[in-house]
């Protein structure tokens, strides 16, 4: 799709005058819109529907992105470190930090982010050094450390580390609702296991990151249940809304938001529990030159 | 010709008019030389080299110590080797005059030689593994090693008991606390005196084992660890380092402001994994983590070539 072009008039300095020649413009493109919806339903078609421009339709053609079936890329992921999940060889077991004295909003923000995830601990850090932490949580059997960190009293970054020597992802939390925010109780989570949906995670390394938090749910493709936890990728930007169906007859049903909400945006990725080779770093010169380009 | 290796892929390419010939294991991109479906973790390939002068053969180090054996003219896999030594993956290869040598991750390098004995070296004097072997690019026995808490260390093959020249670590620092060493990259310099290498603790050093056995130079490079080398051909003062946070720069080592590079090298988005220049054209082939082979311009640091695998 093209971007729509005004050409000329962006030039002109005087306001007045370019504010009327616009308006002449406009004038005129109407009247030529008219004649042609016009001249169409004389011929007897409709006019076609036209798609508007959004940022998400002009995006950028990436290289990185996956088509369905690509064989190289299923022999790849069976192979790689998350291969161990999907073939059920182990059922994730998650540990859940924060950083050293953690205000009221991250302690809830832990509380609720462990009875969503089944079968997660939470544990206070105790000025542990993160290496040190992984290194005791592979001995103890854990599959998956999650590090929440806090600024200014709100939770502000989550650091996903897959144990062993798995990848490390360090995401930046923003506009984080806890349960009392949305007016819900936590206690109205309940133990049911969650329906996990991963939506628009296009690119290689999205469906990495796709995969590093699916892997930390429980591995059921088609599980139908009472609450579903959506990470919903946009922009780069990933949305974590955590919802309960309200079967109210057999055709209705409602969503009851349940949980908190915060969004996530990656900040780097490393292969290695910590210490490797980053695999992808977000430098914001280099990459925010479009704003129609986007990685995940 | 020049040859280029990343972990997990490997591939080739023809200079001048870029025409990409790629192989991968892993990966689809001008032409995939492996059946895909046919592989496993134990074949990753973990280094790469020419097999001979005419750069008609490329040998291959796997996962699991067998050695493979690529002809460029014929496009295919000729076939492969077990060079079972010590453990875990093969980490540098070689080839000269025929006979090929090994360098597994344990520490033991061995020349495979086809009559009589094979020569083993263990070149792990207490350290902790190897990253790297490099073999001299004149002097037909001579083999420089080094590893994490394994400084460099030159061995001679007519002698495998004894180390020809191993390196001293610096002086601890002000808080009296020594320096750890990683070595993960070695050159040797153009003029043949010199070798450079590259650690993960950002350190960059140079060292004459003629001279003193602690490096002549040595100094840090921005923040993040250092992945790779490599000697610009003709000007035997620069190198051009890779970190493992995407920067790759040009420095020259003879300079009064060593630790300013000459140029940056920017664009990636992961770590820097290999770096090769072009041995006549001034351009830098690299390889990195977000599956980018890029070709740089070796002066203005523009990107020339970027391709995707």
């Amino acid at each position: 799709p093209q971007m729509p072009i005004i050409s000329d008039l962006n030039d002109i300095q005087n306001k007045i005058f370019r504010q009327q020649k616009y308006k002449q413009l406009k004038g005129k493109m109407k009247k030529e819109k008219k004649l042609e919806k016009a001249k169409l339903k004389k011929d007897g078609n409709e006019a076609p529907k036209r798609v508007p421009h959004t940022i998400e339709s002009l995006r950028e053609k990436d290289e990185t992105m996956v088509e369905e079936e690509d064989e190289e890329l299923e022999q790849e992921e069976a192979t790689d470190a998350y291969a161990n999940y999907y073939t059920k060889e182990y059922e994730p077991k998650i540990i859940i930090s924060c950083s050293d004295n953690p205000h009221k909003k991250s302690i809830s923000f832990i509380r609720e982010l462990c009875r969503i995830i089944p079968n997660s601990e939470p544990r206070w850090r105790k000025r542990s050094s993160i290496k040190k932490m992984v290194k005791n949580a592979t001995a103890k059997g854990f599959t998956d450390l999650i590090v929440v960190n806090e600024d200014r009293r709100e939770p502000n970054g989550l650091l996903v580390i897959h144990l062993p020597d798995g990848p490390t992802a360090l995401f930046r939390v923003s506009n984080v609702k806890i349960c009392k925010d949305l007016r819900r109780d936590f206690k109205e989570i309940t133990s049911h296991r969650p329906e996990v949906l991963l939506n628009h995670f296009k690119t290689r390394l999205g469906r990495l990151v796709a995969r590093m938090l699916g892997a930390l749910f429980h591995y059921e493709p088609q599980f139908k249940g009472r609450r579903v936890c959506t990470l919903h990728n946009q922009r780069d930007y990933i949305f974590f809304r955590h919802h309960r169906y309200e079967f109210k007859s057999s055709e209705k049903v409602a969503l009851r938001e349940l949980g908190p909400r915060f969004t996530l945006r990656l900040q780097w990725l490393q292969q290695g529990a910590f210490d490797g080779d980053y695999e992808w770093a977000l430098k914001r010169h280099d990459m925010e030159t479009s704003r129609r380009k986007f990685f995940l | 010709m020049v040859d280029v290796w990343k972990i997990p892929a490997g591939f080739s390419i023809e200079s001048a008019v870029i025409e990409g010939c790629n192989l991968n294991p892993k990966a689809v991109i001008h032409k995939n030389f492996h059946k895909v479906k046919a592989l496993e973790r134990g074949h990753e390939i973990t280094c790469m080299a020419w097999g001979d002068e005419d750069q008609n053969e490329i040998i291959m180090g796997l996962r699991n110590q067998t050695v493979k054996f690529f002809d460029t003219e014929a496009k295919a896999f000729v076939s492969s080797r077990e060079t079972l030594a010590g453990e875990g993956p093969i980490i540098s290869l070689g080839r000269r005059d025929g006979v090929l040598m090994t360098a597994v991750k344990s520490g033991e390098v061995t020349l495979w030689r086809g009559e009589g004995e094979n020569v083993q070296v263990n070149t792990l004097q207490g350290g902790e593994f190897l990253c790297k072997m490099r073999q001299h690019p004149t002097e037909p026995n001579i083999f420089a090693t080094g590893g994490k808490e394994s400084d460099l260390t030159l061995w001679d093959l007519e002698r495998p008991g004894e180390m020809k020249f191993q390196a001293k670590n610096v002086r601890p620092d002000m808080l009296q606390l020594r320096i750890p060493v990683w070595v993960t990259d070695i050159a040797f310099l153009e003029d043949h005196k010199t070798i450079a290498v590259t650690s993960r603790h950002k350190h960059v050093r140079l060292y004459d084992p003629n001279r003193q056995r602690r490096p002549i130079l040595s100094f840090e490079y921005e923040d993040s660890p250092l992945t790779c080398l490599t000697v610009i051909p003709g000007q035997s003062n620069q190198i051009v380092i890779g970190t493992a946070h995407g920067r790759m720069a040009r420095l020259d080592l003879r300079g009064k402001k060593i630790t300013e590079p000459l140029n940056v090298f920017k664009g990636f988005a992961g770590a820097v994994k290999e770096v090769v220049a072009h041995p006549t054209l001034p351009l830098l082939f690299s390889v990195s983590l977000d599956r980018y082979l890029r070709v740089h311009h070796l002066e203005s640091s523009k990107i020339w070539y970027k391709l995707y695998f």
